[in-house]
C-alpha cells in the first residue's frame, strides 16, 4: 500500500460571520489522495466541496481537524498545492505567458522558459502565448488554467469543478485530453465536481458528500482500467455505478 | 457618420445666428461681441495669449502631479492600514464640503502671491478625486484574482502589486480626468486673488477694460486647454491599461 500524499482527517469547519448564525460547513472530513491518483469528491450543490478546498489550499483556516501534505500540516498555510477555481481564473491584464508563469513571479522564482515551451505546445497553447484572456475562449482559458496549476510544480492538485462551466462537445474534448496529459505527466488530483459523469470518467476512487453540514457519506471505488476509452462507458458496470452514485447523492 | 457631426453641425447654426442677431441688433462689442469679433481678437491677441499661457498652465500641470502623487499615496496608504483608512476616509469626505476657493485668502497670508501658493491650492483640489477613485479602484479587486495569487502563496505585497494596482488603474485615470479638469479650472481662479501674470489676471484685466471680445477669446482658450490635457490623460491610459480599453471597445462592438 502506497502512503497518501495528501491526508485529511477529520476536518470540521464553521463559518463565523458576526451578522450571521454560526454555520457549519464541514463536519469531520475525512478522505485520503494516493500518489499519482485521481479522487473525486462529488456532492449536491452547497455541499461545501469548494470550502473544503480553500482549507487544504490554505485560504481558509479549520476549526477542527487536521491537513497533511506527507507529513507536514498545512492548515492556514498557502502555496504547498496547485489550486485551480471553479472559474477560469485570469488576471486580464497579463498575457497568457504572463499567467501561466504566475507561480514563478509570485514567488520571485527565474522562469523556467523552455520548460513553459514545451509544456504550452503539450496543451495546445503555444500559439496564443501573447494573447490576452479577453480574446480567448472559454476552453483555451480552462486549459491555460490548469497548464498554470501544473507549471507550479506541486505534487497535490486540486480541480473545482474544473470543466462545469463548458459546453457539451468542448468538455467531453477536454475531459479526453484532461485524461491524456494525466497519463503522461501523473499527477496526483483531488477533483471536485457535481458532475457524476466526470467523476467517473477521470477517478480512481469517488468519495460522496452530502450536504449541509458537508459529510463524507461514502467511498467507491472506479476500477476502469487505463488508459480509458471511450467504451467503457457502454457497460454495464458504468450504469449500475452511476446509478449507485445517483441514489447516493440523492440520499 | 462621426459622432460629432451633429454637434458640430448644430453649434455652427448657433454661430450663424449669433453672427447675425448681434449684426442686425447693432448689438454694442462690449457687451456682446460677434463669433467673427471674437475669432479677430485671437488673431490680435495671441501673443498675450502665449504670454500668460505658459504661467497657467505651468501652475495646472504641476499642482496636478503634486496632487496626483498625494491621492494615490493617500488611496495606497489607506489600503496597507485599515486603522489608517477608518480615521481618515470619513474626514475626507466631510473636507470636500468646504469651497476650495474659500482656503484660498489663508493660503495667500501663510505662502504669499507667489506660484506656491496656488500650487498648493490645486494640489489640495487635485489629490481628492485621485485619492476616492483609487480607493474605491483598489477595493473593487475581483475577488478570485486575490485567492488565485494567495493560493499561490503570494504576500501581502504581491498580491497588492500583481492584482490590486493593476485593478485600480482604471479608476485611477478617471480620477485624474477629473482633476485635470479642475486643474486648470483652480489655476485660473486662483489668479484672480492675485497674480502678475497667468489667463485668470489677463481675463479680469481684459474684463476690466470692457475688451468683451478677448474675454470670450480667453475663455475659449482655457477651455481648450483643459480639453487637451484631459486628451493627453486618456492617450497615457491607452497607453498604460491597453487590457482595460480592450476589453471596453470589444464590448462597445457587441
Amino acid at each position: 500500500m502506497t502512503e497518501a500524499v495528501l491526508k485529511v482527517q477529520s476536518v470540521t469547519k464553521i463559518f463565523t460571520n458576526s451578522d450571521k448564525p454560526r454555520l457549519k460547513v464541514l463536519d469531520g472530513v475525512s478522505l485520503d489522495l494516493m500518489r499519482n491518483e485521481i479522487v473525486g469528491v462529488i456532492g449536491p450543490s452547497a455541499c461545501g466541496k469548494s470550502t473544503l478546498l480553500d482549507c487544504i489550499a490554505g485560504l481558509t483556516g479549520i476549526d477542527q481537524g487536521l491537513i497533511k501534505l506527507e507529513s507536514d500540516s498545512i492548515v492556514d498555510v498557502t502555496g504547498k498545492v496547485s489550486y485551480m477555481m471553479q472559474d477560469d481564473v485570469m488576471l486580464p491584464w497579463r498575457n497568457l505567458r504572463q499567467n501561466i508563469i504566475l507561480p514563478y513571479t509570485v514567488n520571485d522564482l527565474p522562469v523556467p522558459a523552455e520548460k513553459i515551451t514545451a509544456l504550452a505546445k503539450l496543451f495546445g497553447l503555444n500559439k496564443f502565448m501573447e494573447y490576452f484572456p479577453a480574446e480567448m475562449s472559454g476552453g483555451m482559458r480552462q486549459r491555460a488554467s490548469l497548464l498554470r496549476a501544473y507549471v507550479s510544480g506541486k505534487d497535490v492538485l486540486l480541480l473545482d469543478e474544473p470543466f462545469g462551466k463548458l459546453d457539451a462537445i468542448t468538455r467531453y474534448e477536454i475531459l479526453h485530453w484532461f485524461l491524456d496529459i494525466w497519463q503522461k505527466k501523473k499527477l496526483s488530483i483531488l477533483l471536485v465536481t457535481h458532475d457524476i459523469d466526470e467523476a467517473l470518467y477521470l477517478s480512481d476512487r469517488i468519495y460522496v458528500m452530502s450536504a449541509g453540514p458537508g459529510k463524507i457519506i461514502s467511498e467507491i471505488k472506479v476500477s476502469f482500467k487505463r488508459p480509458r476509452t471511450d467504451k467503457f462507458i457502454a457497460t454495464s458496470e458504468y450504469a449500475s455505478l452511476k446509478l449507485k452514485l445517483l441514489k447516493l447523492i440523492a440520499g | 457618420m462621426n459622432k460629432y457631426y451633429f454637434p458640430a453641425v448644430f453649434f455652427s447654426f448657433l454661430l450663424i445666428i449669433w453672427e447675425i442677431l448681434v449684426n442686425l441688433l447693432r448689438i454694442e462689442v462690449w457687451l456682446l461681441p460677434a463669433p467673427s469679433k471674437i475669432v479677430l481678437s485671437f488673431w490680435n491677441s495671441g501673443h498675450l495669449l502665449w504670454l500668460h499661457t505658459g504661467r497657467t498652465l505651468t501652475e495646472a500641470i504641476a499642482g496636478l502631479i503634486a496632487g496626483t502623487v498625494f491621492g494615490f499615496l493617500l488611496a495606497v496608504t489607506m489600503e496597507f492600514s485599515q486603522l489608517f483608512k477608518k480615521m481618515l476616509y470619513p474626514l475626507l469626505l466631510i473636507s470636500q464640503t468646504v469651497p476650495f476657493i474659500v482656503v484660498a485668502p489663508l493660503l495667500v497670508i501663510w505662502f504669499g502671491f507667489g506660484i506656491s501658493a496656488k500650487l498648493i491650492l490645486i494640489a489640495v483640489v487635485c489629490f481628492f478625486p485621485v485619492a476616492i477613485n483609487m480607493k474605491e479602484g483598489l477595493e473593487s479587486a475581483d475577488k478570485n484574482l486575490l485567492k488565485l495569487v494567495r493560493s499561490l502563496g503570494g504576500s501581502r505585497w504581491k498580491i497588492f502589486r500583481l492584482v490590486k494596482l493593476p485593478a485600480s488603474l482604471p479608476y485611477f485615470f478617471s480620477g485624474l480626468r477629473i482633476s485635470a479638469a479642475y486643474a486648470v479650472l483652480t489655476a485660473v481662479i486662483s489668479e484672480w486673488i492675485g497674480s502678475d501674470r497667468g489667463l485668470g489676471i489677463l481675463l479680469i484685466r481684459s474684463s476690466k477694460s470692457f475688451q468683451t471680445d478677448r474675454v470670450f477669446a480667453i475663455i475659449i482658450f482655457i477651455s481648450f486647454l483643459s480639453l487637451i490635457l484631459i486628451r493627453l490623460i486618456d492617450v497615457l491610459g491607452r497607453n498604460l491599461i491597453p487590457w482595460h480599453y480592450r476589453i471596453l471597445d470589444d464590448e462597445k462592438n457587441r
